[in-house]
């Protein structure tokens, strides 16, 4: 286990290797036997004039659903939407069909040779 | 955009999907395939039956910068995608009535 202690804006860890941030951060580390380290980072954020805090570029893009637990926390989890008009998309058959589709496009450049032909068979079929 | 459509239907998937479909069905889809064959682009975009839209629930492969899905006949939609001037056409929906959320 290795012990970190404060000074000003910087955390000192007992072998003496400083860990010195701009903004404060504190991070608790524990070290498994096997001496696998891993560590619980909690980021301290400052919410700008405007409301906004930022997560990083990692998540650009995604949607969030955040709950207000209580006045002062947040849950917030990436989320992901589906339209109603494409639940149907999202059945087990629908999404193996569609991915088989997709590999097998992706294999094969497209072609229209046979477009007039492949309409008369299946009209007929 | 006046590009015209070129239809690519080799898709085994989609063949199988079509041929799957009850025989009524079946020839409403091929005569919405037979339309699109002498559409352009943009008519494939702006038409109010095929209703072509495109789909956010699933990110496409490598390769393919977005999946759309039209209609292919009253309830049923089909998935494909522009591949330059082809319309390169993967699935059928499976089930028609659960198509537009009446299940």
């Amino acid at each position: 286990m290795r012990t970190f202690f404060t000074s000003g804006s910087h955390f000192w860890s007992v072998d003496g290797q400083s860990v010195s941030w701009g903004a404060s951060f504190c991070a608790i580390v524990h070290a498994c036997s096997s001496a696998v380290m891993e560590a619980i980072m909690q980021d301290v954020k400052t919410i700008g004039s405007n409301g906004q805090i930022s997560f990083g570029k990692r998540y650009a893009g995604r949607q969030v659903c955040v709950e207000e637990q209580e006045p002062g926390v947040w849950l917030v989890r990436t989320v992901t939407v589906i339209p109603d008009n494409e639940l149907w998309l999202n059945t087990p058959k629908a999404q193996s069909d569609l991915q088989h589709a997709m590999a097998w496009a992706s294999a094969h450049p497209a072609d229209d040779t046979d477009t007039q032909h492949a309409l008369d068979q299946m009209t007929r079929g | 955009m006046g590009d015209p459509v070129r239809l690519d239907l080799n898709n085994p998937v989609f063949q199988e999907n079509l041929l799957a479909l009850p025989k009524p069905e079946r020839h409403s889809a091929l005569e919405t395939l037979r339309k699109i064959l002498h559409m352009t682009w943009d008519q494939v975009y702006r038409d109010k039956g095929l209703r072509w839209e495109k789909i956010l629930s699933v990110a496409p492969p490598k390769g393919i910068a977005a999946i759309y899905s039209l209609r292919i006949t009253q309830s049923r939609r089909a998935t494909a995608y522009r591949d330059g001037d082809y319309l390169r056409f993967l699935t059928v929906a499976p089930d028609h009535d659960a198509t537009y959320g009446k299940k």
